[in-house]
């Protein structure tokens, strides 16, 4: 039986890099490799031994069936580039009834996600947004790099409006050649704007996963009576009876994630709705469980 | 039952009811603030900002009344005036003790004190009013018994009951409710004798007084031989007018006056003779004889019906005592040397002059209390015949202190802990109620 990892302990463990090792430890239990398929070591042909040549690329067996010293070639060794693009604007910082907030959320699921790819020697970058980009890591290996980035990640606090549109697009021209784009958002956007990122994102051939980070709040409106609800981005307020709008909002609130799963259907970006509810381990599982059953991108 | 008010103006209080209503309306409902991620996906509702509208929580508001509403008739002191209070008033006696003071009780004193002490034990209220009138002691007595906080009112005369001393009229002028009885102490007289006036004597006429002897029911009044009065009565007159003077003197004698009083002196002057220096009239006894004197109905009769013309009056200090019918001051009066100056604008052997001149012997020597020599007493059947029993009235009810305010007030009290515990909970309730899921 694998225990599953509830975000409130997470979010309470000050160690992000703990966190993330122990998120993907539980996530990757069970799974003989990794989904992830960089531009690895691939074998190109034999050739005859020569002086010089390292003794570990010698192919014994050849040599035990031929009696003759042969020498492996390999034609490429690349690594997967990936990047985050963190949404930090305000209406991320919105806790649900478990008191994670979003942002939390999503900085756990990053630091996880940073840590397996780190794990398989990819590289990961970081950008973290709001209204525009806050803080920009390019794509690297290396541990101090994602020591750094954890640092970054944990340092995330929400704030401002959102503008992904300009994060994307700045996210897919810096990695320097095909890559994974993994945007961590509430998607509380220009809806347009967005898809039109990602759809540039898909043809300049980079990869791209949507984890859609939600509270159940959101989604059900975990409001009751009079209220006046104020928007975390742009503060603005109205005066409401939840119980009035609740049917309303729900209707609103579930085209509004159909949309977005419509959106990365056609353009075969990789769309993960989770709640901050949900395991972390289990959303990470789940994502990788998909990504290796969707097979190699290429 | 019924509600009655000790201090009724305090009522105005409950104007301040407004208060907390104002309060709820001008602040009405806040609703709770909670932030949230987005509005696209709400819609403003109408019902919500109507129910904004509404006094924000109606039981608050109810307390807070109910507690102003409490307080402010709790200090209006209210009274349930229930059978058993009503009873209860109605068994309070106020009782006025009109205690005779008169010489004839002296010898009775420690019985009355005795009295006082047994007819105290028992009433809730019991006042004294010690008179030598028993008649003006009933009225006081009643006008006291008007304002007394008790169901039943009761005067109790403590007297030797003299004849005289109360008349069926005095006792009818008593409001019917007032109980009435009597206490009669003392022991009845058979007869006395006393001296009456010396009178006025004039020229050689022996000096006289009267002696007078009351033996039961009747009265006899002897005139005796006496020494004159060391005082006189002094006049000023011109030479030529001594027989009128003398006259005057013989025709008062004779029309019977009391003589004048060594410590007292008057002077009477007539026109032609030298005033005195004289001063305002400043001494008590002057001022009480001019007080007399001026409401003679003798001697004003006789002033206005004189005819000749008045000399020519004396101006300042000098105050008229009686004028003719045309008004003009014919007797007046003034001070000087502890004397009574008395100057008649008319000549001795004029009637007004011996008017005057009797009037004044009255007025400044005061009648004797004939009242208090008598020795008949006031019949028992017509005492009986008087005395009443206290009677309830409802006219009397006032409400009485301490009154209900005290369940009041701790109903005020109550309501404001209940308040406090129902604010508390109503404001967490709310945050609660707004975040629930």
């Amino acid at each position: 039986m694998i225990a599953t990892l509830d975000p409130r302990v997470l979010s309470a463990v000050s160690d992000l890099e703990l966190v993330a090792r122990v998120t993907v430890d539980g996530a990757i239990a069970g799974l003989h490799r990794s989904p992830f398929h960089g531009y690895s070591a691939e074998f190109s042909q034999y050739r005859a031994y020569r002086v010089g040549d390292d003794l570990k690329y010698v192919d014994w067996k050849l040599y035990a069936r031929t009696d003759r010293f042969y020498t492996k070639q390999f034609r490429e060794t690349t690594n997967l580039l990936a990047l985050m693009a963190l949404d930090a604007s305000g209406s991320m910082g919105y806790a649900g009834a478990n008191g994670v907030t979003k942002a939390t959320y999503a900085r756990l699921l990053g630091a996880a996600l940073s840590h397996l790819l780190a794990g398989q020697g990819d590289g990961i970058g970081l950008v973290v947004y709001d209204a525009a980009v806050r803080t920009f890591f390019p794509s690297r290996t290396g541990r101090s790099h994602i020591r750094s980035l954890l640092v970054a990640l944990s340092r995330v606090e929400p704030g401002g409006r959102t503008a992904a549109a300009s994060a994307l697009k700045r996210a897919s021209e810096l990695l320097k050649r095909r890559g994974l784009i993994i945007l961590l958002s509430d998607l509380y956007d220009d809806e347009d704007a967005v898809e039109r990122e990602l759809r540039r994102a898909v043809r300049m051939g980079h990869e791209v996963a949507v984890f859609h980070v939600l509270t159940p709040d959101e989604v059900t409106l975990g409001l009751n009576g009079e209220v006046e609800v104020e928007d975390l981005e742009s503060q603005h307020r109205i005066l409401t009876r939840a119980s009035d709008v609740r049917a309303q909002y729900q209707t609103r609130f579930g085209e509004f994630l159909q949309r977005w799963r419509t959106r990365c259907a056609r353009y075969r970006v990789d769309y993960t709705q989770t709640m901050t509810d949900a395991p972390l381990d289990e959303t990470l599982r789940t994502f990788l469980l998909r990504r290796r059953a969707a097979g190699p991108a290429r | 039952m019924s509600l009655d008010w000790l201090r009724p103006a305090a009522l105005a209080g409950l104007a301040v009811i407004a208060g907390p209503v104002l309060v709820h309306l001008l602040r009405r409902q806040r609703a709770p603030r909670v932030t949230f991620p987005t509005l696209r996906f709400l819609v403003p509702t109408r019902a919500a900002a109507a129910t904004l509208r509404r006094p924000s929580d109606l039981l608050l508001l109810c307390l807070r009344v109910t507690i102003v509403a409490a307080a402010a008739i709790a200090a209006a002191q209210p009274v349930f005036v229930t059978t058993w209070r009503h009873a209860a008033w109605e068994r309070r006696v106020a009782r006025v003790l009109v205690i005779d003071e008169t010489q004839s009780i002296g010898a009775a004193v420690p019985r009355v004190r005795d009295v006082v002490a047994a007819e105290r034990g028992g009433s809730t209220q019991v006042s004294e009013i010690h008179t030598t009138s028993l008649a003006e002691g009933l009225k006081q007595a009643a006008a006291m018994l008007r304002r007394a906080d008790a169901g039943r009112a009761e005067i109790v005369v403590i007297s030797d009951s003299q004849l005289g001393s109360l008349t069926a009229a005095d006792v009818g002028a008593l409001p019917p409710e007032i109980g009435l009885r009597f206490v009669t102490l003392g022991a009845p007289r058979r007869g006395a004798t006393f001296r009456g006036w010396r009178s006025f004597h004039a020229g050689s006429a022996p000096a006289v007084e009267q002696q007078i002897t009351l033996d039961g029911s009747r009265t006899r009044i002897m005139l005796i031989a006496s020494k004159p009065s060391a005082r006189e009565v002094t006049f000023l007159a011109p030479r030529e007018r001594a027989e009128d003077v003398a006259v005057l003197k013989r025709v008062v004698a004779a029309a019977g006056a009391p003589e004048m009083p060594v410590d007292r002196g008057l002077t009477m002057i007539f026109p032609g003779a030298v005033l005195p220096a004289v001063e305002p009239l400043r001494v008590l006894w002057m001022v009480n004889a001019l007080a007399i004197a001026s409401a003679d109905a003798r001697l004003l009769a006789v002033a206005s019906a004189h005819r000749g013309a008045p000399a020519r009056s004396p101006g300042t200090p000098w105050v008229p005592l009686a004028r003719n019918g045309s008004g003009q001051p014919l007797v007046l009066v003034a001070a000087a040397n502890q004397n009574l100056v008395a100057y008649v604008s008319a000549a001795p052997s004029e009637l007004v002059a011996a008017a005057a001149l009797r009037s004044l012997l009255f007025a400044i020597v005061p009648p004797p209390n004939w009242r208090e020599r008598e020795v008949e007493r006031l019949s028992a059947s017509q005492l009986a015949g008087w005395t009443r029993a206290a009677k309830p009235s409802a006219a009397r009810w006032t409400p009485q202190p301490p009154g209900d305010a005290r369940w009041l007030w701790g109903l005020a009290l109550l309501l404001l802990l209940v308040e406090g515990f129902t604010r508390r909970a109503s404001s967490s309730a709310r945050e609660e109620h707004a975040h629930a899921a």
